[in-house]
């Protein structure tokens, strides 16, 4: 990217927001077809009950939240991308921040939606917030799901904070370029930057605090998350190395998304030579960090299973392996752990199919990881005679399905109508002698 | 001590100590076999030498070597059955129930009759003067004789009440026939639109018995009184009141139903006034029960029944064979439309709405037949298909299905639900009792190819090893528990009552709780629960609990509070702990804590109350339960005319996206209380029944305060024999177990 000069940065990401072709709109028109399916099955739901869903007694909590974990999980990645990295100065990352960052906030939404989808009462939703009342009553702070509350509302509120401060100089930069309604919309957005000396100041004092701020939230948003099952008390969530865990295999997963939106992106925008295959190389190297990281959390559980001597654990996690849910435990393995050892090889590290290929089997992985320790854990728990067994039903299939559309549809909306790489970070990128941040 | 010899496992085998599997029909050979061991360790002396001689001859040929071979018995338990026998004090041998009409159902009753004579001459625990009501019944063969009579023509009127023979016959009897002889006129009275109402030329729906005034007599000395416990629903007449209206012109014997029947009691009991009426009413009825032992009749049996003694038929030749069971839920198929006996399931196979065909595994292996695949039974006389339920619980070659489904008509819970095994019997009377044959040759089995997910509600038969339905032996039930419980595991925790006397600062991080006065607690014997569910069913009356059906019961949503769960035992066979499963009331309750809005909340009381108005529905709680006693409202059930009217006005109906769970009958604690404070004084112990409680007809269940040190729960926790399911998690359970005592065999 050294032989790039301002402007040519400048054209071939402006360029990515001239007005798209029919086939751009009539994907954008599946996926909002697919979001209104999601939508029409949960207004179904409202209307008969949560029992239009496979769930039942043990397993009363289903895919609502395998998805609410997995895309939590998805949004860590760009935290940690823009807000860690940006710490470290590991300058390779500036090319895929921003987008990574506008994966993670579309994310957080998309995680967002499933605890209200997956409540009985959803009308009755505002029980959980602290809203002072006549009767006194408040939520029960003990309780992991008041802390999720907290956790994601923050998570999201910081995340696209520092989403959108990272972006003003370039809205301001498509302000300039462009004429019309377009401008007028993006002078406001671009709240009147002019790249004055105090602008620049004020702005990277700010991004610099921001990702400060951000960072111990990557770790806080999937600990909490862990803790929703690490609180109770089933043989299988209650451990104490599922904070750590969590947030290793969210940082997988959300790599592995990464990889998943970058390689498609790169192709359609002519990426190539902003975003080397270097990049991506970082990426899937990371991966193989995560993913050995994922596969040692495996192995304590099994091992704290065998070691506790608890014949509650110790089944639990026999059943995982050998149980009705053996597919699960299995696709969770192989693509979680093994897969990305694949990585190691330089060759397919730096071949685009392969780390395509390897990135979706890694999504794939993540949310059956969810499922197996979701599902498993309470359908065999402690009462033999309450065992149970649990399969989606087609309404939480569409439900899922319209969740994938709307996140897909945010992020394709997204591309064609902000600067999808920053213009700004990849101008001072270490080696360019121009101004740094901080 | 208690044997069951039978070729499937009932529950009365399953609260047997020792339960013996043998061939279908060789159950008189057993009899006779364990005659002449009487008579070879020299017992029978008192008896006239030719009943003596009798029984020489009739058990001559059922040496323990034959019998062995014949009856598939294990040879271990028989001789210990044998000794058992012979060196009781005081044995009791009963015949068969329900099969009392089987093949050699006569010969087998007479032998266990002999059986008991020969060990006690005065048949001091028989009570013949007290007989039961169901004797008088007309038996199977006066029963076809008189649809054969009727078939015949000449009858041109009759009256059916309570019965549904077009379904309880068996369909190889021409019932239907009969009953569309155009020359007859029918008359049901009845309330539901059943196969037999069906047929009828004539309905008439009547009161229900909870709706009229009537008398009961169960038993010859025992008259129970019935009075109206409802206003009047519908403008029906009382049946009574119906045939004293249509059957006198003139000369009414009384103006009303109740009328006569006052003045009928008061004759046969020699009352004088009315007031003596009032007192029996309040009472509930008369009780003379004498519990003398009856009079010692000396028969020798007629030559023609000692005839029968000596020839029996043999035991079935076939390889397979067919059993009827009597249901505890549906009796002769009229509970087959009640939706609460639909949903709970059998107690034994744990299976609700359907009626499987249970079947031994070797058997099933034969024919390549998997748990759920639709078989179909061919006999003689008809064939059924039903879905098989392999079990270990009865003998090799034998098939057993309940009687009670597989309605054509009857109501929308009976209706096409489940299959009537009827099917496959012979209307036959066997001829030397003119008894129903409940058993049937089977000629094949054969797989439909279609197979059904059973709508079972038992996750696993076994307890997996865990501390949840204990048993002790007997000769250590009365000892004192180990002193070296003092660890964490699941074995070695100590036992914590739910009061601050349970609490260790070195186990437990919070205080405990500052209760009120009172702590309600539960106490469970599982030595006296015998699993028949039956507080299951008044849970489901008492607190409105949804009856979800066949669907989701398949799918693990049934909604009982209170489930009797049923754990065999993987190393003995026959060794089976039933344990009613409710919420445990914890003192440190894993529910309470992870909820977000306090919808579970543990009350002054102690009592772990659900809110359901604050419940938003995120099933933290009941994945959070260790004792998964939580139910969650997937839908709003519904209960459709006139159904609603069986609601408990004292509960919530729950809607959909709530979870509920047992609360110890709080409306019942509400009650006690209001009238403890009218008097102006604290609830008693016994003032508070729940209804799970007062249902128990064994009272295995126990509910009070534990903190009143002379209440029945408190006294009851110190029984050596008490423990906590899963105690080891420290959840302090208020419902404390009594382990079951075992007898070693």
């Amino acid at each position: 990217m050294n032989q790039l000069s301002y402007a040519q940065i400048d054209q071939t990401i402006l360029d990515t927001l001239h007005p798209p072709r029919k086939s751009y709109w009539a994907i954008v028109a599946v996926l909002f077809l697919g979001i209104l399916m999601g939508a029409a099955c949960w207004i179904y739901q409202i209307f008969m009950g949560i029992g239009v869903g496979g769930h039942n007694i043990p397993v009363a909590w289903g895919t609502y939240l395998i998805n609410f974990v997995f895309w939590v999980g998805i949004a860590h990645s760009g935290t940690l991308i823009s807000a860690i990295l940006h710490l470290f100065r590991a300058g390779w990352r500036n090319p895929i921040a921003r987008a990574a960052e506008t994966m993670t906030v579309f994310a957080v939404c998309t995680a967002g939606l499933f605890p209200f989808i997956h409540l009985g009462r959803v009308w009755q939703v505002y029980y959980i917030l602290p809203y002072p009342n006549q009767r006194t009553l408040w939520p029960n702070f003990q309780s992991p799901l008041v802390f999720d509350v907290i956790a994601i509302s923050t998570y999201l509120m910081v995340s696209s904070l520092f989403w959108y401060t990272g972006m003003l100089p370039d809205l301001a930069a498509v302000r300039d370029k462009a004429t019309g309604l377009r401008r007028k919309i993006f002078a406001v957005l671009s709240l009147g930057w002019t790249g004055s000396h105090d602008h620049w100041r004020h702005y990277s004092r700010g991004y610099l605090f921001f990702a400060a701020l951000a960072t111990p939230l990557v770790v806080s948003v999937h600990s909490v998350v862990s803790w929703d099952f690490a609180l109770g008390i089933a043989p299988g969530y209650h451990s104490t190395i599922f904070a750590p865990y969590f947030v290793a295999g969210a940082i997988h997963s959300g790599l592995a998304m990464v990889l998943t939106l970058m390689i498609p992106l790169r192709r359609i925008f002519r990426y190539q030579e902003i975003m080397p295959v270097k990049v991506l190389e970082n990426v899937a190297k990371t991966i193989v960090f995560t993913g050995l990281i994922v596969g040692f959390a495996y192995i304590t559980e099994f091992f704290m299973a065998w070691y506790s001597r608890n014949s509650v654990e110790v089944e639990v996690f026999r059943w995982r392996v050998f149980g009705v849910y053996k597919p699960e435990f299995w696709i969770m393995v192989v693509c979680n752990t093994m897969v990305p050892l694949l990585f190691l090889f330089k060759k397919i590290r730096t071949s685009i199919p392969w780390l395509f290929g390897i990135s979706i089997l890694v999504n794939i992985g993540m949310w059956f990881e969810r499922f197996v320790i979701i599902i498993t854990s309470v359908a065999r728990d402690f009462i033999p005679h309450a065992w149970g067994f649990y399969r989606p039903s087609m309404i939480e299939w569409g439900i899922m399905i319209g969740s994938f559309s709307l996140f897909f549809f945010l992020f394709l909306l997204f591309v064609k109508h902000l600067p999808s790489v920053s213009m700004t970070e990849l101008k001072v990128a270490p080696g360019r002698g121009g101004q740094q941040h901080g | 001590m208690f044997f069951e010899i039978s070729p499937y496992l009932s529950l009365t085998g399953a609260n047997a100590d020792q339960w013996l599997a043998c061939r279908p029909g060789s159950e008189a050979a057993i009899a006779l076999g364990l005659v002449r061991q009487t008579l070879d360790v020299g017992k029978g002396g008192h008896l006239p030498q030719a009943l003596r001689e009798l029984l020489n001859r009739a058990s001559a040929q059922y040496t323990k070597e034959h019998l062995l071979q014949h009856s598939a018995l294990s040879p271990g338990l028989y001789e210990n059955l044998v000794g058992r026998l012979t060196e009781a004090k005081k044995p009791l041998v009963m015949g068969t129930g329900t099969g009392a009409s089987d093949l050699n159902a006569l010969q087998t009753n007479m032998a266990v009759n002999l059986l008991n004579l020969l060990h006690d001459p005065n048949l001091g625990l028989h009570d013949f003067d007290n007989r039961h009501r169901v004797e008088m019944a007309a038996t199977h063969a006066g029963i076809m004789d008189f649809f054969k009579a009727m078939n015949s023509g000449g009858t041109d009127l009759l009256l059916l009440n309570n019965v549904n023979p077009v379904f309880a016959l068996p369909q190889d009897g021409d019932i239907r026939q009969a009953f569309e002889n155009k020359d007859l006129f029918v008359v049901s009275f009845s309330n539901f639109m059943d196969e037999t109402s069906q047929s009828a030329d004539l309905i008439l729906p009547f009161k229900m018995p909870l709706e009229t005034w009537d008398e009961y007599g169960g038993k010859k000395l025992v008259t129970s009184t019935l009075q109206p416990a409802m206003g009047r629903t519908t403008p029906r007449p009382g049946i009574g009141d119906m045939l004293l209206t249509v059957c006198f012109k003139n000369n009414q014997p009384a103006r009303t139903y109740k009328d006569w029947l006052v003045r009928r009691l008061l004759e046969q009991q020699g009352m004088a006034t009315e007031a003596e009426w009032v007192r029996m009413l309040q009472h509930g009825g008369r009780f003379a029960l004498n519990t003398k032992a009856g009079r010692t009749t000396r028969i020798l049996p007629p030559d023609h029944l000692s005839d029968i003694l000596t020839t029996l038929g043999h035991p079935k030749t076939s390889e397979l064979a067919f059993v009827a069971a009597p249901s505890i839920r549906f009796f002769d198929g009229r509970g087959g439309n009640k939706s609460w006996l639909c949903e709970i399931p059998d107690p034994l196979t744990m299976v609700a709405w359907q009626s499987p065909i249970v079947i031994h595994p070797e058997t099933a292996k034969q024919g390549n037949i998997s748990q759920g695949d639709i078989i179909q039974v061919q006999s003689e006389s008809g064939e059924l298909k039903a879905p098989a339920y392999l079990s270990g619980h009865v003998e090799q070659g034998v098939l057993v299905a309940s009687i009670g489904q597989g309605h054509d008509e009857y109501g929308r819970y009976a209706k096409d639900m489940g299959s009537n095994p009827f099917a496959l019997l012979s209307s036959k009377p066997e001829p030397n009792s003119g008894g129903r044959n409940f058993g049937a040759d089977v000629i094949s089995i054969k797989k439909t190819g279609l197979s059904v997910k059973l709508a079972h509600t038992d996750g696993s038969r076994t307890q997996h090893g865990r501390k949840i339905a204990l048993s002790v032996p007997l000769a250590d039930a009365a000892k004192a528990q180990s002193s070296l419980q003092q660890g964490l595991g699941m074995n070695e925790f100590p036992f914590t009552l739910p009061l601050s006397s349970g609490y260790d600062p070195g186990r437990d991080f919070y205080p405990p709780h500052d209760h009120d006065g009172y702590r309600w607690s539960m106490v469970v014997d599982l030595d006296r629960c015998i699993g028949c569910g039956a507080c299951a069913s008044a849970c489901y009356a008492e607190n409105n609990v949804g009856v979800v059906g066949e669907k989701n019961v398949q799918k693990g949503r049934e909604m009982a509070w209170l489930q009797v769960q049923r754990y065999f035992d993987p190393e003995q066979k026959a060794k089976i702990t039933f344990l009613p499963m409710l919420c445990q009331h914890c003192d440190n309750a894993p529910c309470e804590s992870v909820c977000p809005v306090f919808a579970p909340h543990h009350s002054r009381e102690g009592i772990n109350n659900q809110i359901y108005n604050r419940c938003i529905g995120t099933r933290f709680c009941s994945q959070n339960c260790p004792y998964k006693v939580r139910r969650f409202n997937w839908f709003d059930w519904k209960w459709p005319a006139p159904l609603n009217q069986q609601l408990n006005p004292d509960v919530t109906v729950r809607s959909k996206g709530v979870m509920e769970k047992c609360s110890f009958c709080i409306q019942r604690i509400k009650t006690a209380r209001n009238i403890a404070r009218n008097e102006d004084r604290l609830i008693r112990d016994g003032d508070v029944t729940p209804a799970c409680v007062q249902t128990c007809p064994t009272d295995a269940l126990v509910f009070g305060n534990l903190m009143d040190k002379e209440s029945r729960v408190r006294k009851m926790v110190e029984d050596p024999r008490a423990y906590q399911v899963m105690g080891y998690l420290n959840t302090k359970p208020a419902v404390i177990y009594l382990k079951k005592v075992v007898q070693e065999i």
